[in-house]
Formats: C-alpha cells, sequence, structure tokens
C-alpha cells in the first residue's frame, strides 16, 4: 500500500477506535470516580457481561451509583447489581425482543415481588407493539400493597386486553390508593376500579 | 444591500426618511405625512378584500374549535335524552368504600336526587360499586349510606357552596374520544 | 379602514351561529369543525440593527396544533409587524396543515394564505419542517399572487432595499443546530434560498441564543440574534447582516380533552410528581407538588444519583427542566434536607441496599 493511504487508514481507524471507546470510556470513568478499585472492576465486568448478552447496561452503571449514593459497602454494590442483572435476564427471557423500558420495569417488577408467572400472564395479554412498563409498574404497586401476585396481574391483564393506556394506569393507580386509604382490601379495589375503566373509558378492541 | 455602491448609500437613506434639509424640517414633513391618512388600494377578492376573507376564516375556525372543545351543554335541569333520542351516553362508576354500611345508594342530578334510582353492590370488603350511564356534562352527586348517612365521594371533587349539612362531590363527563 | 370593518363584520356573522348553536338544547348544534387539539401562543417582540439601519418587528403566531405524541391537524395564523425607516409594513397569515411532535421526532406541513397590508402583497406559503434529535430542517415556498404595488418608492431604493414591484417567488431551505448550553438555548442556523426572477439567490447564517426567565420555564425568554438575514420581499425588508435583540413569550395550552369520565381524584391523593415534556425538544419539566420550607432535591437514574435542587415556583411547587430520554427511572426526593424518601404516589420497589425507591416511566 502507498505510505499516504497508510497513514490515512491508520488515522481513520484510530479516529474510529476513539470513537468508539470514548463513550465507554466516559461510563466507565462514572464508575471509577465514585467507587472503589475493586467494587468498579466487579461492577464494570458484570456490564460488560451484559453488553454481550444484549441486557441494557445503564440500569447496573445506575444501580452501582445509587450504592454510591447511599453509602453502601462494596459488597452490598456489587450484590445488588448482580442481583439486577439476574432480574434483567429473567425479564428478557420473559419479554423475548422488548424495548429497554420494558425489560427495566419487569425487572422493578420482580424486585417488587411480582412473580415469574404473573409477567408472563401479563405479557401474554399486551398486544404487540404496546408499551408494556405502564402495567408492569402498576403490577409492581399491587403487588407492593399486599395483592397476590397472579390475581393482580390477570386483573391488569383484563386492562391490557382492552388496550388501556399508560393514563389509565396512572389513574388506576391514585384510585386504588386513594380506595386502599379509606380501608378497602387492595385486590377488589383494583378488581373494582379495573372494571370501571375497562367499562368506562377505556377504548374498546375493534 | 451589498451590491450598492458607496456613493449612493447617503441617497438610499434620504429616500427611505423623509427628504428635506434639517432635522426640523424633517420632523414637521413626517407629522404632517402622519396626519395624512395613506390612500386606500382595497383589492378585491371575490367582492371582499382579501384581509377581510383572512379574517372571517379565521374567525370561523377558531370558533368553530373553541366551540366544540367547550362542553357544550345544557343546564343540568335540562329534560333527560328522550326529547332529541339519540343523545350520547356514557358508562361512568361510582364507588364508595363503607365497609360498616348496609345499603348505599348514589344521587345526584341526574336520577333527580332519588335514593331509590341507583343502589350500589357491595363488593368484597365493603367496596361498593355501581356503572351508570351519563351524558356529558357536569353533575353534583353524593352517597347515601343506610338511608340515613350523607357521604361525599372521597375519591372527587367536593361540590362548594351551600350543602345543606349534606355534604356532595361533583363530576364532569366529557365528551367521548372516537 | 373599510377593510377592517368588513373584516370584523365577516367574523362577527360567522361567530353568531356558533353562539347562537350552543345555547340550543335541542337539536345538537351543528357539526363544526372539530379540532381536538392544544391551543399555543408565541410573541415576539425584537429590534435588530441592519447596516446603519434600525428595524423593530413582533410577530405573533397562535393556533392549534394536535396533542403531543399524535399526528393530527394543526393551525396557525401568524401575523407580523416590522416598524422602521418610515413605512410599518404587516403581513397577516393563515395556515392549516399537519403536525406530528413526538419526543425524538416531529414534522409540520403547512399551506396557507398571507397577506400584507400596504404593500398590498398576497402571498401563498407553503412550509414543511421536520425535526430529529437537535438538528431541524425547515423549508419554506413562497409566492405571491396577484398586483402589488411599489409604494412611491423609486426604482433604485426598491432594488436594494430588496422590494420588487412584480411577482415574485422564493424557496428557502434552512437548517438549525441547537446546542445544549443550560440555562441557555443556543442555535445556529444556516439558510439557502433559490430565488425567481424577481428574488436573488441568497445564503445566510446566523447564531441565536435564547435565555428563559425564570429559569425553571421556557415561558418567556430574552433572545439575542447576530448573524445575516435573508431579505424578505412581501414585507419590504433589505437583507444582510444584523444584530438584533428581543423577548419571546410562549404560552402552550393544556392538553387536549382528557376523558374525564371517572371522578377527577381529589387534589390531595393525585400524584405528587408531574412530568411534563416541552413540547419539540426531549426537555421535561419535573414538577414535585410538596410542601417545602428551604430546599427541594431529587436524585435518580436521570442525575447519576448526585442530588439535584430544584426551584420553587410561585404557587408552591418545586420544579426543574431536565433533558431525558422515555424510559424508566428510579427516583427519590428529599425536603429541607431530611432523609431522602419516594415521592408520594410513586411506585415503590425495593432498593436492594435496605430501603425503598421510586419508579417513574417517561414517555
Amino acid at each position: 500500500m502507498r505510505a499516504s493511504l497508510r497513514h490515512a487508514l491508520g488515522l481513520v481507524l484510530a479516529l474510529a477506535g476513539a470513537f468508539i471507546t470514548l463513550p465507554l470510556a466516559a461510563q466507565e470513568s462514572r464508575l471509577a470516580v465514585r467507587l472503589d478499585a475493586a467494587t468498579a472492576a466487579a461492577v464494570e465486568r458484570i456490564v460488560q457481561d451484559a453488553r454481550e448478552r444484549g441486557l441494557p447496561a445503564e440500569p447496573l452503571i445506575q444501580k452501582a451509583l445509587q450504592g454510591a449514593s447511599k453509602q453502601a459497602g462494596g459488597d452490598r454494590i456489587v450484590q445488588a447489581v448482580r442481583a439486577l442483572y439476574g432480574r434483567l435476564e429473567t425479564a428478557k427471557s420473559i419479554v423475548g425482543a422488548g424495548t429497554e423500558s420494558d425489560l427495566v420495569s419487569v425487572a422493578a417488577a420482580l424486585e417488587a415481588g411480582a412473580t415469574r408467572s404473573s409477567l408472563e400472564r401479563l405479557r401474554a395479554a399486551r398486544r404487540e407493539g404496546e408499551p408494556f412498563a405502564p402495567a408492569c409498574l402498576t403490577l409492581a404497586f399491587l403487588v407492593g400493597k399486599g395483592v397476590e401476585p397472579d390475581r393482580a396481574a390477570d386483573v391488569l391483564g383484563d386492562l391490557l386486553v382492552a388496550r388501556a393506556r399508560d393514563s389509565d394506569f396512572m389513574l388506576l393507580q391514585r384510585l386504588i390508593d386513594a380506595d386502599v386509604r379509606a380501608g378497602a382490601p387492595p385486590l377488589e379495589a383494583a378488581r373494582v376500579r379495573a372494571r370501571g375503566l375497562i367499562v368506562g373509558p377505556v377504548r374498546r378492541v375493534p | 444591500m451589498e451590491r450598492e455602491p458607496n456613493e449612493l448609500t447617503p441617497v438610499f437613506r434620504q429616500l427611505r426618511g423623509m427628504p428635506g434639509g434639517s432635522a426640523a424640517a424633517r420632523a414637521r414633513l413626517e407629522r404632517a405625512l402622519a396626519g395624512t391618512p395613506p390612500p386606500v388600494r382595497t383589492r378585491r377578492v371575490l367582492g371582499l378584500p382579501p384581509l377581510s376573507w383572512a379574517a372571517g376564516l379565521i374567525g370561523l375556525f377558531l370558533l368553530g374549535a373553541l366551540v366544540e372543545r367547550r362542553v357544550v351543554q345544557p343546564s343540568a335541569v335540562a329534560p333527560p335524552a328522550t326529547v332529541s333520542g339519540e343523545t350520547a351516553t356514557r358508562p361512568v362508576q361510582f364507588v364508595l368504600v363503607a365497609s360498616d354500611a348496609q345499603s348505599v345508594s348514589l344521587v345526584g342530578d341526574f336520577n333527580d336526587w332519588d335514593p331509590s334510582a341507583s343502589p350500589l353492590e357491595r363488593g368484597e370488603g365493603g367496596v361498593w360499586s355501581v356503572v351508570l350511564p351519563l351524558r356529558t356534562g357536569q353533575f353534583t352527586y353524593s352517597f347515601l349510606v343506610d338511608g340515613r348517612e350523607w357521604r361525599a365521594d372521597p375519591a372527587a371533587l367536593r361540590a362548594a357552596g351551600e350543602d345543606f349539612g349534606r355534604p356532595s362531590s361533583v363530576l364532569l363527563v366529557a365528551r367521548a374520544e372516537t | 379602514m373599510r377593510g377592517w370593518l368588513l373584516g370584523l363584520a365577516t367574523t362577527a356573522l360567522c361567530a353568531c351561529p356558533a353562539l347562537v348553536a350552543a345555547q340550543l338544547p335541542v337539536p345538537p348544534p351543528p357539526p363544526m369543525p372539530t379540532i381536538d387539539g392544544a391551543p399555543f401562543l408565541r410573541f415576539t417582540p425584537s429590534l435588530s440593527l441592519t447596516r446603519g439601519d434600525a428595524q423593530g418587528w413582533f410577530s405573533f403566531e397562535a393556533g392549534l396544533r394536535p396533542p403531543q405524541e399524535s399526528f393530527g391537524i394543526t393551525t396557525r395564523v401568524r401575523a407580523t409587524h416590522v416598524i422602521g425607516s418610515f413605512q410599518p409594513a404587516a403581513q397577516l397569515a393563515l395556515l392549516g396543515g399537519f403536525e406530528r411532535d413526538a419526543q425524538r421526532f416531529s414534522f409540520h406541513t403547512l399551506g396557507g394564505f398571507g397577506t400584507a397590508t400596504d404593500q398590498g402583497w398576497n402571498v401563498l406559503v407553503f412550509e414543511a419542517g421536520a425535526r430529529a434529535g437537535r438538528f431541524r430542517i425547515d423549508l419554506r415556498s413562497l409566492r405571491s399572487v396577484g398586483d402589488g404595488d411599489a409604494f412611491g418608492i423609486d426604482t433604485l431604493a426598491v432594488q436594494a432595499s430588496g422590494r420588487n414591484p412584480g411577482p415574485f417567488a422564493y424557496a428557502d431551505a434552512e437548517l438549525q443546530w441547537e446546542i445544549p448550553a443550560r440555562p441557555f438555548e443556543l442555535r445556529l442556523a444556516a439558510g439557502a434560498r433559490a430565488g425567481s426572477s424577481k428574488t436573488r439567490n441568497e445564503t445566510w447564517s446566523y447564531m441565536s441564543a435564547a435565555l428563559p426567565l425564570p429559569f425553571w420555564s421556557r415561558r418567556i425568554a430574552a433572545v439575542g440574534t447576530i448573524g445575516r438575514r435573508p431579505s424578505a420581499p412581501e414585507l419590504g425588508l433589505a437583507g444582510g447582516r444584523f444584530a438584533g435583540l428581543g423577548f419571546r413569550l410562549t404560552l402552550n395550552g393544556s392538553a387536549a380533552a382528557r376523558r374525564d369520565v371517572q371522578p377527577p381524584v381529589a387534589a390531595d391523593d393525585a400524584g405528587s410528581l408531574e412530568l411534563n415534556r416541552v413540547p419539540e425538544t426531549q426537555q421535561y419539566q419535573l414538577k414535585l407538588r410538596v410542601t417545602a420550607n428551604t430546599s427541594v432535591q431529587v436524585r435518580g437514574d436521570f442525575t447519576d444519583w448526585t442530588p439535584l435542587s430544584l426551584v420553587r415556583a410561585k404557587d408552591g411547587t418545586w420544579s426543574t427542566m431536565l433533558d431525558l430520554r422515555p424510559g424508566v427511572y428510579q427516583i427519590e426526593m428529599r425536603l429541607d434536607g431530611a432523609d431522602w424518601a419516594v415521592p408520594p404516589g410513586v411506585v415503590l420497589v425495593p432498593d436492594g441496599f435496605g430501603g425503598q425507591v421510586g419508579v417513574i416511566e417517561v414517555r
């Protein structure tokens, strides 16, 4: 090859390399700044694994930063990141080809105590292409209030089938919250309010 | 602007400003000009100046939109839907949590405050509910517990004004989105 | 004068049936064009200096746009009034078309009719634009309709000033790039015009910096611009290098009529956290309805878990502006330096460190 061409190629490769690694280096620097060397290295390995598996890396990094800001010990942080990694893996096996929002919200629901079967029920009820996060977060909300995951998933599944929008789920959460504070059992409140939404303003299946 | 030769710049400035030697003369001329109404050249498109067409179209368009977006409704004492036949109604759910109650009834503008018109069904744990078809509009309503105690809906806006010691709530039923 | 009166009369005549129909209980009002959209209003008074010539103008744009994240009809009324030299020039345009405004991408296409007072130019306007992230492209094609007048100005001055006594048309393309430099909104723009026989081909570029005041709301902003401006034959404005200063007031109406069929949840039961996207940008206003005396801070996935202070508004709510992509984020807040807690109304999940954290979705 001619010398000038080689130089040019080298420059292009160097620049390409810089463009690819620069953002990654920037991310790793976030961990290096906030965590001690050993913890940062351990978290980076998990993040690297996640990238290779096609799982979102940013929630893992954020979990580590969350631990750092809550002054958790290095071991605790690594444990939490590993646990989130596991939940993201489970989420991926439930949701399949989903957006990052879907995976993160399923992981949050799992963390709140939702069972795999309840999330699979939800996923079965969801229409192709419609967002999953509002239903998952509402499931996390109900499970957090003590509702049994599978029953909660049944109620929310009916809403998904009736094509409820995220604003409907937000409204549902607030109404159930009000009812629970007035003394209602959360599952019954969920059932009644969901029925009201389905019969009322929720769009019907055409 | 860039093309103009330098000698002409003062000429253009003069042309775009008032002619006249002194600043005082220019000021007088400007005042005189400002006092004279400009000649009216009315261009007509289909008999009306285009500005009127524009104003008219804008008025029509925006007013139509504003009217449509308002809740267009007769007052609450208008007769029910039977008069004009098909008036759109929407199913609305009312819920009251009252584990101690034996019976709960819904009373409001839409059923002439008749306690026997809309009883609620009891669900587990004292979650009473009912679904009623309502027309678009604004309604005041309340729950009547065991035939004697009035309760406003805790999850809704309180009705303001004189309530005769019986609290009630306000509900707005908007047009259905297609 | 007569023209204005006639215009008002036309508007009144068109309005009357609408108002009358609204009063009739039976039958239902006659069908009107329904534009289910959010109203907006933008008012921009500015002053600029162009090569020794000072011009002031204000422009006013109002209309209805479809709710965010949906595609629909949009209408705009645009009025521009220029004060300079000794002839004010004003233009009124009515435009209608389609628009879609999503978080990362939006586009609009409009067509309309404009009329300029005094000069007598009527113009047909066609505009299209698209925005992807921080880049915008705007296309505009303008053509005069009918005959206009050169109002008592001599030919040389006409050509120098950019006014053209005859039918004219031009097509502009302008590219804009937003540079985030909080709290400023910096914009770099470059454009080119293909003119017809009566208008020149031109290129221009300018830079503008807008500073919203107060900082947490984008309603009113001071805007400074410097660069080169193309000529505007329909208004009789010459192009050239200029520097300008102005204000921009933008009011966006609330979202389209919500489906408020359920009893609206009472104020204290409503969630305390609100996230509203600023139209045509990727920015969100985070608002917390909480009572605090001295400070409110948030931290979460969107701040790398470093605390971010909110600013108190007059109505007692606390807010800040954030650059966000849609997604699911974990969040906490702290009032008056107390312990970190989850904002009321937000979904709670265990945080993995022995406590709890809130989870929200940003669409």
